[in-house]
């Protein structure tokens, strides 16, 4: 029996529904001996911005149960960077890549988008609004993540819909009361997808020295820990909106994967997972395919949205 | 570097707190080299749940098959969980990773490794043997009881220079004045073309790199720092370094392990 894996994102056909989540892969490059690269779904790069960043001092990452707060704040080295020399890699990526950006204004998500839309290899742009480790400006001097509030999400929406025709995905933040709320902003806006769930914000304490575990006080927590919560907001939004959305939050094998898309994920996105075991998202590909023939699914569609209520 | 499934071949205590595993390297794609390490999985579920880095401490010919010795220290979990495991389990292993000591061609050479931090050094040690160099080997422990790996370096044909913190083994002393001490007594010109290599515990590093500055002797050193991936992907293990006129977070697992002392901004 042919098993049909293709899932569609916007306008990015992918031959499979597993991508792996931005900030868990660098740009590719990384993992390319340790991962057949070219068997993904897709791949998200870490979120690139418009100017470099040195990120947070360190430690900025510490281990905790089932889980790992980190707390980077977006270590990168620009968009002329990325388009100058990691580009000319990614071409050799047979998948669609996907770039993650973020901008410490509201502005800058459509200055780097603008910037990328001639580059012919990213096929989507995904908007990091949620990266909990910083608070940015949303108006007027006014600090706060830009995921927690519906105006910002839908302005920074459309004003990188305005700047390019490339797919747009907002990656959206559990730190916030009514998930569902921001994602229909981002709908609004003009986003193609959206993809849920970012990190949730804690902490850890060395009881010793009575100081936070990590340099930043708080950091994101992610890893199996957080899958049930994030289900639950993939159901939320699911109910809510109409485009398709990208699962992520703790997936570490198809079991989890295949969860999430019964939820109403209609592609899946592995994070964490990668640091433990880079070959995870090609055992998540084999699985998926395997329930499918188990269970005489002949389109990954059917399963998407499935949860038995 | 390569993700394989290697099996143990031995796993025991060598000193307090502190065991050697030799591990099947027949996956390993490529030749370690000195101050490279491993990225070991210590349990096999989501709880501990990231991988742990190691040194390579050898390579080692295990009944004509390739294998790599590692020496760890239990600090926690998951290094809890190795130290349980026996001979013929299976281990998930990525390696090697990182860049390792680069060497030159010194005349003198000071191995300076605190506790654990020997195990960066001994492959250091052979290379440096090849290279006809004069090795001083400094290390330094809390006690008698947490010295390890001393006959290995000094089969090598190190001079060895023991310093604990009760004076329970060798001399009474900070490894770092003691390397300072032993510097003082070699003839300046010998000194030109010698170099410091060290490993352990960062305010350890700190003074070694102080007293190499101070000798104006050139020093390499492995850090160590909390690890995600291991491959330079989430830019988690970073260590603060001088860039230009301004500073820049590098990455230990791929840019490192091994820097130059001089170019770390130490706080």
């Amino acid at each position: 029996m042919g098993i049909d894996l293709k899932v569609k994102i916007g306008k990015i056909e992918l031959e499979n529904p597993v991508m792996v989540a931005s900030g868990t892969f660098g740009y590719g490059r990384e993992f390319e001996e340790l991962v057949d690269v070219d068997k993904l779904g897709a791949i998200v790069t870490k979120t690139i911005t418009l100017n470099p960043r040195h990120g947070n001092p360190p430690p900025r990452i510490i281990e905790t149960p089932s889980g790992m707060l980190n707390a980077i704040g977006i270590q990168n080295d620009g968009v002329d960077d990325f388009i100058g020399y990691k580009v000319s890699y990614l071409k050799n990526i047979k998948v669609p890549i996907i770039a993650s950006i973020a901008g410490e204004r509201i502005s800058e998500y459509a200055e780097v988008a603008k910037k990328l839309d001639g580059v012919d290899k990213v096929a989507g742009i995904e908007l990091n609004v949620s990266c909990p480790n910083m608070e940015w400006e949303v108006s007027g001097g006014k600090y706060r993540i830009f995921a927690q509030d519906a105006e910002a999400i839908k302005k920074i929406v459309s004003s990188v819909k305005a700047v390019t025709t490339k797919t747009i995905i907002t990656k959206l933040s559990p730190n916030v009361t009514d998930i569902s709320e921001m994602a229909r902003a981002a709908v609004e806006g003009g986003s193609d997808a959206v993809s849920l769930v970012n990190t949730f914000l804690g902490m850890a304490v060395d009881t010793k020295t009575k100081k936070p575990k990590i340099a930043n006080v708080t950091g994101g927590l992610s890893g199996p820990c957080i899958k049930p919560l994030a289900l639950r907001m993939v159901w939320e939004v699911y109910k809510a909106i109409k485009v398709p959305i990208i699962g992520m939050g703790g997936i570490a094998n198809a079991n989890d994967a295949i969860e999430f898309m019964l939820c109403g994920a209609s592609a899946v996105a592995v994070g964490t997972t990668n640091f433990v075991d880079p070959q995870s998202s090609m055992y998540i590909i084999e699985g998926i395919a395997r329930y499918m023939s188990d269970n005489k699914i002949k389109s990954i569609k059917e399963v998407v949205g499935g949860l038995k209520v | 570097m390569k993700q394989f499934i290697s099996k143990i071949i031995s796993n025991e205590r060598i000193a307090k707190e502190q065991y050697s595993m030799v591990l099947d390297a027949a996956g390993m794609s490529e030749k370690a080299t000195p101050g490279q390490f491993v990225h070991v999985r210590c349990g096999h579920d989501a709880d501990p749940l990231l991988r742990r880095p190691f040194s390579i401490y050898r390579v080692r010919d295990v009944g004509g098959q390739k294998a790599i010795e590692i020496i760890y220290k239990i600090v926690g979990r998951g290094t809890a969980l190795l130290a349980k495991k026996r001979p013929g389990d299976p281990i998930d292993v990525l390696g090697p990773l990182g860049n390792g000591f680069n060497i030159n061609n010194p005349s003198i050479t000071f191995i300076v490794a605190g506790g654990i931090g020997a195990a960066a050094c001994y492959m250091l040690a052979e290379e440096l043997v090849k290279k006809k160099c004069k090795i001083y080997y400094f290390f330094g422990a809390r006690s008698k009881d947490y010295v390890i790996c001393e006959e290995d370096f000094r089969a090598l044909g190190c001079e060895i220079h023991i310093c604990t913190d009760d004076g329970s083994s060798g001399h009474k002393k900070l490894i770092p004045d003691h390397l300072t001490d032993i510097i003082k007594e070699i003839p300046k010109a010998e000194l030109s073309t010698a170099e410091i290599y060290a490993c352990g515990p960062m305010i350890m590093l700190k003074k070694t790199a102080e007293a190499a500055e101070k000798a104006k002797i050139r020093c390499q050193m492995s850090l160590e720092a909390r690890m995600g991936c291991g491959v330079g992907a989430c830019m988690s293990c970073v260590v603060k370094c001088k860039q230009g006129d301004s500073f820049m977070y590098k990455r230990v697992c791929k840019y490192g392990p091994v820097l130059n002392a001089s170019e770390i901004i130490w706080e």
